[in-house]
């Protein structure tokens, strides 16, 4: 949205900041991929990450451009239960822990999550889950890329399509050059520079204005965002956690994850996770509640986040911001973009096309996919259609209703097709229903609910005696691919 | 596109300054103002929709202000050219806050649920440990 | 109902805390798994 008028650094001090972190990543990216060649080392980082790394990726990930951005939109628009109500999306993390912990015993050679829908409830379950999964990846990659468009604008006057151009080449590059490794261990310093900055920023304010300015203005001038009985945000905070706990339940980013982690590593690793993610929307939430108080005209809620930190914090700010913001869309595109590929190439092309796929075809097939992700984000990044929450709330319906077949399927023998069927069918509908008979901040809320009684009806009408043994698969990585 | 298009000028005839909300009715306290203006321009707010004591609420050249945190409450809004004395249309939002008994509703549901998914996860965890 | 200012200072200043304290322990956890060679 071009209302927002001046730039606040100039366009070549952003170029040399891209480029210096570019080259980092491509160089990080070549180094740690050049021994990456079977297919399971490329992948799955050779299913033997360890506990910081592994910590350091989830949180990485879950931090994307929606908490450095849209944590303070949601603060403030629904004020102070919004910005709490973000943080509940670390319960997605916490939940995810126990799952992780299971899906690496019940399954040690698999791949995507596909892999368990399909065997555990069948074809069409796996297709109608197939499609879920492949909305939501592009809709969380396409925001990010739009994301990176916008910020990089707005930051340094770089156009539109050079930003968002910049930022999907580079992640395309380094996880082409180094696969799982590159995703992972650039997490980790992405991680490192997050924190970092989202610390400095809020500290700054408080210095700044103090809390005494900040609780006071909004007080005088939005006073319902410091209401704890607002009603929009009571019904967001639940919904924003089921939101989260679908996206990670289903997603192949915590999947493959889990497969990619050492024995005993993910449960520790998620938890950690979920711990060290929770403050990180409340302290980047908090500085939109700063707005009254600088007498900031904000023209579009999603650009409140940079403009208050620039305001702040002047060009300083402006760097900050534009590394941090860099940082959190790499951490999430490049896995995103990994996690997705592997889902095509295992999912669909595998399982689809060329059932007697060597692992060396998978890993040129796996190669190929990230280029075409990257290219097809780009395409639907470059008309810059709607705008960043919207696109990505959307999927809520979508995401929510795979919780409770994915859970049950996990843990109870009787979970059934059926109900896991008309749990993602129904719980879509009902929850895209509710998003436009009553707002985003109850369609994750609808489909969890309407799926999860679906999944309780049929489970109770017939129920299944599932064979755990069945989700033990043979893969061409242990019949003779390469070594 | 579509964003480009909304804040492109249209001519410099003063009659043109055109004002418009994101939405009519306000159920979260949150809406954004937009408007088309090549030159600086004052947004006023007011309660009635003759302005009879209007606040000023913005004084710039921005196209576009977020409002949020707003009561129940009917609010009426029109900008003028800061150098001029050309006016906009004027824009009427209403500001209606979900029921709270809606509210504790879905939040009831949300907790049903999110308790049955860790019921569920908790118990399933455990039985998985022990065998 | 109005979040007192009192509250309001310390949920933000606590969050505060836990994410200055997160790279370092991201660090320590880091040496430890390199100490041990468990990296990846």
């Amino acid at each position: 949205m071009d209302v927002v008028n001046s730039a606040i650094l100039d366009p070549m001090t952003g170029w040399v900041i891209l480029a210096a972190f570019s080259a980092l990543w491509i160089a990080l990216g070549w180094y740690w991929g050049r021994h990456s060649q079977a297919l399971d080392d490329y992948v799955l980082a050779g299913r033997r990450v360890g506990l910081a790394l592994g910590t350091a990726t989830a949180m990485a990930t879950w931090v994307t451009s929606n908490t450095t951005m849209a944590a303070p939109q949601i603060a403030l628009q629904m004020g102070i239960w919004g910005m709490l109500g973000y943080s509940l999306g670390a319960v997605g993390l916490f939940l995810f822990a126990p799952l992780a912990a299971r899906i690496r015993r019940l399954m040690p050679t698999g791949y995507t999550s596909g892999d368990f829908i399909r065997l555990r409830y069948g074809h069409f379950a796996w297709r109608v889950f197939l499609v879920i999964s492949l909305f939501y990846s592009l809709g969380w990659l396409v925001s990010m890329g739009m994301a990176g468009g916008i910020l990089i604008h707005a930051l340094t006057g770089i156009p539109y399509h050079y930003g968002m151009t910049v930022i999907l080449g580079i992640c395309v590059g380094y996880t082409l050059l180094g696969g799982f490794r590159a995703v992972i261990g650039t997490d980790f310093i992405q991680a490192l520079l997050i924190l970092s900055g989202v610390v400095v920023i809020a500290f700054l304010a408080i210095q700044h204005i103090g809390f005494d300015d900040i609780h006071r203005s909004i007080a005088t001038e939005r006073p319902e965002l410091l209401n704890l009985l607002m009603p929009a945000s009571i019904m967001f905070l639940f919904n924003n956690l089921l939101f989260g706990v679908g996206e990670i339940f289903h997603s192949n980013v915590w999947w493959s994850r889990a497969f990619s982690f050492r024995e005993g590593v993910g449960f520790k690793a998620y938890t950690l996770a979920g711990l060290l993610w929770a403050p990180i929307p409340i302290v980047a939430g908090f500085i939109a509640l700063a707005v009254p108080a600088l007498s900031l005209n904000v023209p579009a809620a999603d650009m409140v986040g940079p403009m208050v930190a620039a305001e702040i914090l002047g060009t300083a700010g402006a760097v900050l911001v534009l590394i941090m913001v860099f940082s959190a869309l790499s951490s999430s595109i490049d896995s995103l973009l990994a996690a997705t590929s592997i889902l095509v190439v295992e999912d669909i092309y595998r399982r689809h096309l060329r059932p007697n796929a060597t692992s060396a075809q998978m890993r040129t097939a796996s190669a190929r996919i990230i280029v075409g992700l990257g290219i097809l984000t780009w395409l639907l990044c470059a008309p810059r259609i709607t705008t960043l929450a919207e696109l990505l709330y959307f999927t809520g319906a979508f995401v929510a209703s795979t919780i409770w077949p994915i859970a049950a399927g996990l843990f109870w023998r009787r979970a059934n097709t059926l109900g896991a069927i008309a749990g993602m069918l129904l719980g879509s509908a009902a929850g895209l229903y509710s998003y436009f008979a009553i707002g985003f901040y109850v369609a994750a809320l609808v489909g969890a609910a309407v799926s999860m009684s679906c999944v309780l009806i049929a489970c109770w009408l017939q129920p299944a005696a599932y064979d755990w043994a069945d989700l033990q698969e043979h893969h061409p990585q242990e019949s003779g691919g390469t070594p | 596109m579509l964003a480009l298009a909304l804040t492109t000028p249209l001519g410099a005839a003063a009659q043109s300054l055109q004002l418009e909300a994101d939405t009519d009715v306000a159920t979260a306290g949150y809406y954004q103002l937009r408007w088309s203006s090549t030159s600086p321009v004052v947004l006023e707010e007011a309660q009635t929709a003759e302005f009879a004591s209007p606040r000023v609420i913005y004084r710039g050249s921005d196209g576009a202000r977020v409002m949020s945190g707003k009561p129940d409450g009917e609010l009426y809004y029109r900008v003028r050219n800061s150098d001029g004395d050309a006016r906009s249309n004027v824009v009427k939002v209403t500001v209606r806050h979900h029921s709270l008994e809606r509210a504790f509703a879905f939040f009831a549901l949300g907790a049903t649920v999110f308790i049955a998914t860790l019921l569920l996860i908790v118990s399933g965890a455990r039985a998985g440990t022990s065998r | 109902m109005i979040i007192p200012e009192t509250l309001f200072g310390i949920v933000i200043a606590a969050a505060l805390c836990l994410t200055a304290l997160a790279p370092i322990l991201l660090l320590v956890l880091l040496v430890q798994d390199w100490k041990k060679g468990d990296l990846w």
